[in-house]
Formats: C-alpha cells, structure tokens, sequence
C-alpha cells in the first residue's frame, strides 16, 4: 500500500532513496513552510521593539555559530570550549579584510556595497574554518577532556594575541562601515534591527540547508561513526583524524560566518564579545538545545537568550530578599544557568529537541497515543 | 443630564491633568549591578537613582520630570547593547555608560542615533575619533591619571639612574587604555618601563613582586580595581617591600575600600583623581552626605567614590537638562546642544571633582583637572593641588 505523505504517523522509509529525503512527511515539510512564513511576519507585529529585535537578531546569530559546535561536539563527539574564538576569527577577519584589503582595492566610502558582503561572509568562514583545522589536529592524538584543554588552550591564546596585537587595536573596538542594501543605508537601530533579522534569518536557513545536506552525505555519516567507535570507523575505512579535523574546520566556518554577521550587525569588532564565558554559553545553548540534532542547535540559543532577561528580573527580586550585604543577584545568574545545565544533563540530555520530538509525534499520533 | 455633567467633568479634569503634566527627560543607564565589577557598579548606579530623584524633589529642571531608568546588565556588552536600544523605545535624550568594552562599542551606535553617553570609563579611546561627536568623559581620562603619576616620579626619584616602573594592568582594554601612552611618556620623562603585567584576579601575588623586586623596580602603576590593588599591598607587606617599591595607581584602584580592604598595607599608596573625598569639607561633599542620607543610603555608599561618580554623572546631565529647558523644550538635539554650552559662563560646579565640568565641540571631558593623594595614618590626603599632566597633551594630542 502506498504510503501517504500527509498523515503517515512514523517512519517508513522503505528505500536509500527514501532515507536520503530531507522530509519525512508533506506535513513536516508544509509546517516548515508555515513556520517561516511566520518568522518573515514577526518583524511587522506590533510587539516588536527595540530590545526584542535585539534578542532576536543576536539569538539567529548564535543559532549560525552553535549549528557549527553541534557539527564538531554533537555529531563529531569533540569536545570544543573555543566556539566563541573561533567567531571572533571570523569577526576580526571580516573588518581587517575590508579595513585593510577592500577598502583600498574597491575605494569603498563610508558604506559597504551589499555584493561585497556575499563576498565577505564565505570569506571570513574561510578564515575562521583555516584556523579550526589548525587547531582540531591535535585531535589526531587528543581525545575528550584532554582535546577539550587544547580547545580551551586556543581561547586563551586568541584573546591574549588580539589583546597585545596594535594591528587589531588591542582588542579595543575596530569598527566596520555600515550597508548599502542597494541605495539604503543600514545604520541606526531602527534600520538595523529589521534589516538583520531578515539578513540573518536567510543566512541561517541556508547554513541550516547546509548542515543538513552535510549530515546525510557520507562525510556527515563519517562524523557519527567517529563519534560512536572511531576504531571501527577506522576499520571501514575512515580516516578519524581527518574526519574530525574536518569537523573543525566544518565548525569554524559556520563560526566565522556568525562573527562576520555579527561585526556586520554592531558596526564594531571588540575582543571582550568573544571571551571563554561567550563560548561555555554557546555550549551550554548546545546541551540544552540538544547535542547531536539540528533541531537542538535552532531552539537552544533561542531558549537561552530568551531566558536572559527573565533571569536578570529574578535576580533583582532575590536580591530584595537578602540583606544588601550579601550580593545573592551576582550569583543568581551563573547559578540559574549552571543548574539548567545540570538538570538537562541529568533528567533530559537529548535537550529540548527531544521534547521536540515528543510533542511532534503527539500530534503525529493523535488521537492515538501509541 | 446628571451624566452628561460627570461626563464633561471628567474630561475637564483629563484636558487640565494633560495640560498640567510634566513632561519627562528620560536618561538611561546600564552596567554592571551584578556579575564582574559590581563592587564598583551598585555604588554608581545608587549615585544615579539618588541625584535624580534629589532633582525631582528639589525640582532641579522646572517643568519637567527627570526619569532615570537603571538596569543591571551583568559586565556583558551584548547586554550593554541590549538596554541602550531598549531605552530608545522610551525616547532616551542622553545614556550613561559603564564598562569600557560596552561604550566602546557603543560609539558607533550614538553617533547613528545621535545620543549622547557619557560613561564610567574614562578610556581615552571613547573620545578619539572615529564616532566621537557624542561620546564624553567626565572626568581626566585614565592616561591622563597615569602620567600624571610617571611626572610625580620622575620629579621625585631620588635614586641615581632613570625610575623603574612597573604597571598593573587588567587583562582588558579597560586596563590596557593607558599603556601606549604610558610607554611614550615614559621615553619624555626618563622613566623606565620594566614590565607591564596584566591580569585579571589573584589570590597571591609573591611570585610578581619578588619578580620585580629582583629587577629593581622602585614604583607599580596600577590600572585596575581595588580589590587585586589590595592584595598586592598585602602581598607586598608580607615581603616586606613597602618601603621598596612605592604603590601607585589611577582612579579606580583608589578610595576608601582600598584602605578597608588592605588595612595599614595601604599606608602611602598614592592615587590620582579628580575626586574630592567624603571626608573633605567641601559644598558637593556635604551634598553626596546628604542626599545618601535623604535615600537610606548606608555608610559605605555615602564614603564611596563610586557613589561620587554615578551622583557626578547624573548632575552633569541633570544641568544639560536645565540648560536646554532654558532654551524651548529638551529633546535629545537640544540636550546634546546644552552639554556643548556647559563652557565659559554655563560652566558647571557640582562641587564633586576638583575643578568645574566644561564641555565644548573640542572639549569632551568634563572634569580636566586632578590630584594626586596619598594614604597617611589610614586615610588618603591630598599630597598636590589641582593640576593637569604636562606629558599628557604632548603624547596624546585630540585625535
């Protein structure tokens, strides 16, 4: 019997073909469809201000660089605590590539052409997917918490080597001319805002198109069997040291294209937005979000940042609570966050994709519960 | 009838409530209440809500109510962002800043929004050009702070051979701000620049000291804040190398937390300011006395020089305010108008800094003078009159 796209309830897919589809299901694909054509409405509801385009566009932004550590960390099994430095490559590579090479080659003023930046965006991916190769080969050799200390060895040397280097300002702020979106000026936040949630939103889907299409090729498959028994993987004939070198370097370049968007995005690059607590918090956004799906690296930035401001409202009440002496608001935040953490890993460490899963499959179901 | 009488009562009272109102200046704030730094944060941010509502009550700006509005955003920049933008939403006419990382980033985003932000830091970098047409200081910039201490030791070195002078630095640009120009009037001076450390915190610094004891370093320069300053006093207590190396170091490793937190450790260590101090008999100090008094303030806040600042800041703006009230109504072109007038006859003396607040087109620090002072028998005493750093200008011309 033929299998009805529409209303099938699991997963039938009787063909490599079949497996290969991106969709499952005619639904899974037209709520999609319906998911963005209310993600492209968002930005003309009355609700939105300032400060929630400001949560957005940085949430799609992180959403880029977290796809890229759930590449290497979720699906590669390595564990990277330098994802932050690896964006910051990225941001520093786009403004010194357009302050020191475009500006003088194409005699830009004080804007950017938009073509200049389709350019710039592979570009400083590039940049930043050179130096995550550098730094995954010592994964030929490093395994979990030691390969974890080299990651963390590169986020230290890259803050320190921006911090000392007169050639990016010390890490003090190198700014980055404004768009030119074809006779428009993208500058100010009420431009800004709308423009680069737009910007980002198409960005990420075609990241996301990427990650997805990379994950069902044979180097995608060759990243889970590293994960899942690299000896094995090696005995079919896959090389895990490339294989995770690949990872990185897969990795970095979705990172990079994030720190572009994002020095794009402030009209500045400054070292201190790329600091290990940036990196913990996008691996944090990974585990909660759900490492090893795609899914986890949409809704985990997203959940996270959301959550900040909240966080930061509770703070501020428990601290009406204790006497002034004692500073309980300071580490409400780490410990809000520290114990999401904990709790996730505990009691649900496939993160919030898998209530994902759960509520599709709910609705896939209905009313049957089984 | 009856409610047709209550009816055009109640919009009579609406029309004149209406007419009555006052309208709003609004001035945001945001740093760090939490999180790094916030020993320094929470004083300021008290200094701001408390001067604000003193204007309010004492009706500092007739005809208008001055509306501060703080948040906490936790050191974090992105979060920094996050507030300025939101306080656009409620129409915003000045900012006030406060990590150095955040109002860095920042320039761009006040001159695309054409609000002025004046913040706590006081890198020398926010007031460089490019984006610098909005962006103020409010008192002497930390380079400013720190040559000022390189000109105190090369006129007071008593030893044969060019000073040894070592800098403390946090690992920020906050704490690298002054260096470049430190390095340059080191050179004009003749002092030399053994090393400069950074860090960010310790628990012990031994294995620095006897380092640089080794070296013969006479004089440290601290850029940093004042709890690791303490525990380099304390540290170099335990050595013994107080009488050894004389401690120095710019505005915020100073104030009366440093002589709380290091004890008689902090005996002689110099600090350079534009401050006064709580216990100065002087008009804004008796004023910081009372308004802490007035709002529950508890002793700490009202002796601390962080409280100062945010009072400081909020005035400053507080007159900008007034000026533009002067001139027709306070819109955010105006006020940045009026700030570029506090010269000349609108100088400003809220009697919190040892010289007035001028700004100009060419002039976007306010306070421009400073004092060195030094910790004798447990409390700092001013050991110069006002100045302003000879080096400073030759080093670090407008940009």
């Amino acid at each position: 019997m033929a299998i009805n796209r529409w209303i099938q309830s699991g997963n039938y897919r009787r063909s490599y073909k079949e497996d290969q589809t991106i969709f499952a299901t005619f639904s899974e694909q037209a709520s999609l469809i319906v998911f963005l054509i209310f993600l492209a409405l968002v930005p003309h509801m009355p609700f939105m201000n300032r400060q929630l385009f400001r949560v957005v566009d940085l949430a799609f932004i992180y959403t880029i660089a977290v796809m890229g550590l759930n590449i290497v960390t979720g699906y590669a099994g390595q564990i990277n605590i330098g994802q932050a430095a690896f964006m910051g490559v990225g941001a520093y590579a786009a403004v010194t590539i357009t302050r020191d090479i475009a500006t003088p080659l194409f005699q830009f003023g004080k804007t950017l052409p938009f073509w200049y930046i389709i350019i710039l965006l592979p570009l400083s991916g590039l940049v930043a997917a050179l130096v995550g190769a550098f730094v995954g080969l010592p994964s030929y050799r490093l395994k979990h918490l030691y390969l974890a200390i080299a990651t963390l060895a590169f986020q230290i040397i890259f803050t320190w080597g921006v911090g000392h280097s007169p050639f990016l300002n010390q890490g003090g702020s190198i700014r980055i001319a404004r768009l030119d979106f074809f006779g428009t000026v993208i500058k100010g936040s009420k431009t800004i805002g709308p423009f680069f949630y737009y910007f980002a939103l198409i960005v990420l889907i075609i990241m996301a198109i990427a990650m997805r299409n990379i994950l069902r090729s044979k180097y995608g498959r060759a990243l889970i069997a590293v994960r899942d028994n690299d000896r094995a993987a090696d005995a079919m004939g896959i090389n895990p040291g490339l294989t995770k070198v690949y990872a990185f370097a897969i990795s970095g370049f979705f990172a990079g294209v994030a720190g572009a968007i994002f020095a794009l995005y402030n009209g500045s690059v400054i070292v201190e937005s790329f600091s290990l607590s940036t990196s913990i918090d996008f691996l944090a956004m990974a585990i909660v979000g759900g490492l090893g799906t795609m899914v986890g690296s949409l809704i985990g930035p997203s959940f996270m940042l959301f959550l900040d401001p909240f966080v930061e409202k509770f703070s501020g009440f428990a601290q009406t609570i204790f006497p002034s002496t004692i500073d309980v608001a300071t580490a409400m935040r780490p410990t809000i966050f520290g114990l999401i953490i904990v709790l996730f890993l505990i009691y649900e460490p496939r993160g919030l994709a898998n209530w994902w899963r759960l509520l599709r499959q709910y609705f896939w179901r209905w009313p049957f519960k089984y | 009838m009856k409610k047709l009488y209550i009816s055009l009562a109640l919009l009579a009272a609406l029309a004149l409530t209406t007419a009555f109102a006052q309208k709003e200046v609004v001035i945001g704030w945001s740093g760090a209440v939490t999180g790094p730094t916030s020993d320094a944060g929470k004083y300021v941010v008290q200094g701001i809500e408390d001067y604000c509502q003193y204007a309010n009550d004492e009706n500092l700006v007739p005809g208008y109510t001055i509306k501060c509005i703080t948040r906490d955003d936790e050191y974090n920049n992105d979060n920094t962002l996050r507030n300025f933008e939101s306080y656009l939403d409620e129409d915003m006419v000045a900012f006030i800043g406060y990590a150095t990382g955040g109002s860095l980033q920042l320039k761009v985003n006040t001159t695309e929004e054409e609000v002025p932000l004046m913040g706590s830091s006081l890198h020398i970098g926010l007031i460089d050009s490019p984006d610098n047409e909005y962006m103020f200081l409010p008192i002497t910039s930390y380079s400013e702070q720190v040559l000022s201490l390189f000109e105190w030791i090369a006129e007071n070195h008593e030893g044969d051979g060019a000073p040894k002078v070592a800098m403390f630095v946090h690992a920020s640009p906050f704490g690298r701000a002054p260096v470049e120009d430190a390095r340059l009037a080191a050179e004009i001076l003749g002092v030399e620049i053994v090393e400069v450390q950074e860090a960010t915190k310790g628990l012990d610094y031994t294995a620095m000291l006897q380092r640089w004891d080794n070296a013969g370093v006479e004089y440290m320069i601290g850029q940093h804040v004042q709890s690791p300053i303490a525990t380099i006093l304390n540290s170099a207590k335990d050595l013994g190398l107080l009488d050894k190396i004389q401690f120095m170091g710019a505005h915020y490793t100073g104030g009366t937390s440093l002589i709380t937190l290091a004890g008689d450790a902090a005996e002689n260590f110099i600090w350079s300011t534009s401050f006064y101090l709580p216990d100065e008999n002087q008009p804004g100090m008796t004023l910081q006395r009372t308004i802490g008094e007035r709002y529950g303030r508890n002793q700490d806040a009202i002796e601390e020089t962080n409280y100062t600042t945010g009072l400081l800041q909020a005035s400053i703006y507080i007159e900008a305010a007034r000026l533009a009230a002067l001139s027709g109504d306070v819109t955010k072109e105006s006020f940045y108008s009026a700030l570029l007038t506090m010269n000349g006859d609108n100088e400003f003396e809220p009697g919190f800094s040892v010289g007035p607040v001028s700004f100009s087109e060419d002039d976007h620090i306010g306070v421009d003078a400073l004092r060195l002072l030094q910790v004798q028998d447990g409390k700092f005493v001013a050991i110069t009159e006002a100045f302003n750093s000879a080096t400073f200008p030759q080093v670090h011309p407008p940009r």
